[in-house]
């Protein structure tokens, strides 16, 4: 070890946590709520909006912990690749030690929101995965079928940002990674830390309202399965009572 | 002044070499006097036995070897011209050959690879060295006009970049054919992109080789392949060298280091720098990278430090140069750092290429001691021994 540094040169101790976070028209859904929620336990947050037109960018800016808000004035919702690389950019032009890669309507369990500085605060791995819950028609229950099972496996929402390493997200117009897809070659972990997310967890007509949105941008399932895009309006859907994880649960 | 005669040193007769460099071959037999250590050579090509190898004026001599088992006759005799062609095994190579290819390589005059991988490490080793592997007809002929021009004592360097040159665009053409192609990832389009880089990197232009670095190693993650930080990212390091930018390619090797083996090298490294030894960190870098010829010329007039001088020999060790590493541990009474028993392997491994085959021996027997498993430099020359006669009976399969 040479610095005060750990293996490789990796910072092992006092490493700063940052939310990456895009949104766009998000002021009268979840955003008030993740932001309060993420303020609790990251040191910064980051936002690229992306040309909001309701109060979304003054919402951000309320919260102490929005070190950089970035608001594009055009649209890049049919080039997410080119946002996804936006907000990377600019969370690193605020010298990140974690990036942890959020959107505006999930919430990290307290049982990993505890677990968090000792995630960051190692010199093992660089990139962390998660169990991600998708709740369904309510925040009490969550959905598990053959079309959402994404908890059944581990999504990789938390990275060390290591200065000077290559970074790439695949040229998807939709459905592109949350982060670079170079970073799934470091050292990883995969946990059975939970995140809850509440986006299908609105009214049947919300849920309405998404699938008419996806088949107007991917009416070909050109960057997603039509099948899974149909599962949406499933009237009788597997739905599994959710139980939240104690501390002495460990 | 031609050097003559032309000795062939086959890896299982006449009819072992491959065709496309069997009817060449031939092809000079119009022109200098050819012989081959080969039962089977045809005529107007004189057979050689094996038993009058010593026969031949070797200081006027050129010698093209084709197998490593030759390598404990040809080098003692030191021809004018040593040239090594070896042929890429379909099987892994076995420890012994390639211990032995290195040692052969590393004395020859001029090293002609069959294959893209053989060539790619021998000129991270060495100079002048060629690619003829039958892929590209004008690739083969800078590696064939080469050869004439060594033999007849002309230079050949200027041949290199020509041919490293012509791969690059030949592999450049290759990989836009491959492109847009279905089966991409069959064809191999991800390695070609890092073969593509690394002859880029030989060439000198660093942003290119950078570029499809990246590029590699992108669709190797996309393929689901393993390995790919340590086989692919870390050579990024190397070519931040060559841009002058070593603390970028300390941190990049940093990323890429997996082990306590490698943690420590990074935290070397970083000592190295900190402590304005940077030549040091760069020579570390490239031998990490297997760089070792560039390796070896940053450290070899630091010699005075005593962590050059180790890191020297180690490189000359890796790069096959027994003699030199030999000569520096000798010089610097350096051998308690080795294990007694592998001090005396090696030197008597270098006394057997110096041809002095007795005292190679005796370190050997020494070596070995009170125990028999120890005798593997005995064991592994009695092996030599009988596989270079091997080599020259026709109809055989090349070991």
């Amino acid at each position: 070890m040479v610095n005060g540094l750990g293996k490789g040169g990796r910072k092992k101790t006092g490493n700063k946590l940052t939310a990456i976070m895009q949104v766009r028209n998000e002021a009268g859904r979840y955003l008030e709520a993740a932001l309060a929620d993420l303020s609790g336990f990251v040191d910064e947050i980051v936002i690229v909006d992306d040309a909001s037109t309701d109060e979304t960018p003054e919402l951000a800016l309320s919260f102490e912990k929005v070190v950089k808000l970035v608001q594009n004035k055009e649209s890049l919702f049919h080039k997410e690749w080119l946002l996804r690389e936006q907000l990377w950019r600019a969370a690193a032009e605020t010298s990140p030690d974690w990036l942890l890669a959020v959107d505006a309507d999930e919430f990290y369990e307290d049982y990993t929101k505890a677990a968090m500085r000792g995630l960051i605060n190692q010199d093992e791995y660089d990139t962390v995965s998660f169990r991600m819950y998708d709740f369904w028609d309510s925040v009490t229950h969550y959905r598990e079928d053959e079309w959402w099972n994404l908890h059944q496996r581990q999504t990789m929402t938390l990275v060390r940002y290591l200065p000077g390493y290559h970074y790439a997200y695949p040229k998807r117009a939709h459905h592109a990674p949350r982060l670079p897809f170079t970073y799934s070659a470091l050292p990883g972990l995969d946990t059975d830390l939970r995140i809850k997310h509440y986006g299908w967890a609105g009214s049947s007509e919300e849920r309405q309202a998404k699938y008419d949105r996806y088949m107007k941008l991917d009416p070909l399932g050109q960057w997603g399965s039509l099948a899974h895009y149909a599962s949406i309006l499933d009237p009788n859907p597997k739905l599994i009572r959710w139980q939240e994880r104690e501390r002495q649960d460990e | 002044m031609a050097a003559q005669p032309i000795v062939i040193l086959p890896c299982g007769g006449w009819q072992g070499i491959p065709v496309y460099q069997r009817s060449w071959l031939e092809g000079l037999v119009q022109k200098r006097k050819l012989f081959a250590a080969a039962d089977d050579a045809p005529s107007p090509v004189e057979p050689l036995p094996f038993d009058q190898l010593g026969s031949v004026e070797w200081n006027s001599a050129a010698a093209i070897v084709m197998h490593p088992a030759w390598v404990h006759i040809i080098v003692p005799f030191k021809p004018r011209c040593l040239i090594v062609m070896l042929h890429e095994s379909e099987q892994e190579e076995e420890e012994l050959w390639r211990q032995c290819r290195s040692w052969l390589s590393a004395s020859a005059t001029l090293v002609v690879a069959s294959s893209e991988a053989q060539y790619l490490e021998q000129s991270f080793r060495r100079s002048g060295v060629f690619l003829m592997d039958g892929l590209d007809e004008t690739s083969d002929l800078f590696a064939k006009q080469a050869i004439e021009w060594h033999i007849d004592g002309f230079e050949s360097d200027t041949l290199i970049r020509l041919q490293q040159r012509h791969r690059a665009n030949w592999r450049d053409g290759l990989l836009q054919k491959q492109e847009h192609t279905t089966d991409a990832e069959a064809q191999g389009y991800a390695d070609g992109l890092f073969f593509h880089s690394i002859y880029r990197y030989l060439t000198g232009e660093a942003d290119r080789s950078r570029e499809l670095l990246l590029a590699s190693f992108e669709r190797m993650l996309l393929e689901g392949r393993e390995q790919t930080l340590s086989n692919v990212y870390r050579f990024l390091s190397a070519i931040e060298l060559e841009k002058g930018r070593i603390q970028d390619a300390v941190r990049t090797y940093g990323y890429t280091a997996q082990n306590e083996v490698e943690w420590r090298y990074f935290d070397q490294m970083t000592e190295w720098l900190a402590s304005r030894k940077c030549d040091l960190a760069k020579a570390l870098l490239y031998r990490l990278n297997d760089d070792y010829r560039k390796a070896a010329a940053l450290l070899e007039p630091l010699t005075e430090d005593s962590d050059a001088r180790k890191l020297l020999i180690e490189t000359y060790m890796l790069m096959g140069e027994l003699r030199r590493a030999c000569a520096l541990i000798r010089l610097e009474h350096q051998q308690a750092d080795l294990d007694r028993k592998q001090w005396l392997h090696l030197q008597g491994m270098a006394l057997l290429l110096e041809g002095k085959r007795h005292e190679a021996i005796h370190c050997f027997l020494q070596a070995g001691e009170n125990r028999q498993e120890d005798l593997n430099g005995i064991i592994e020359l009695a092996v030599m021994d009988g596989v270079a006669r091997e080599m020259t009976l026709g109809n055989k399969e090349a070991n």
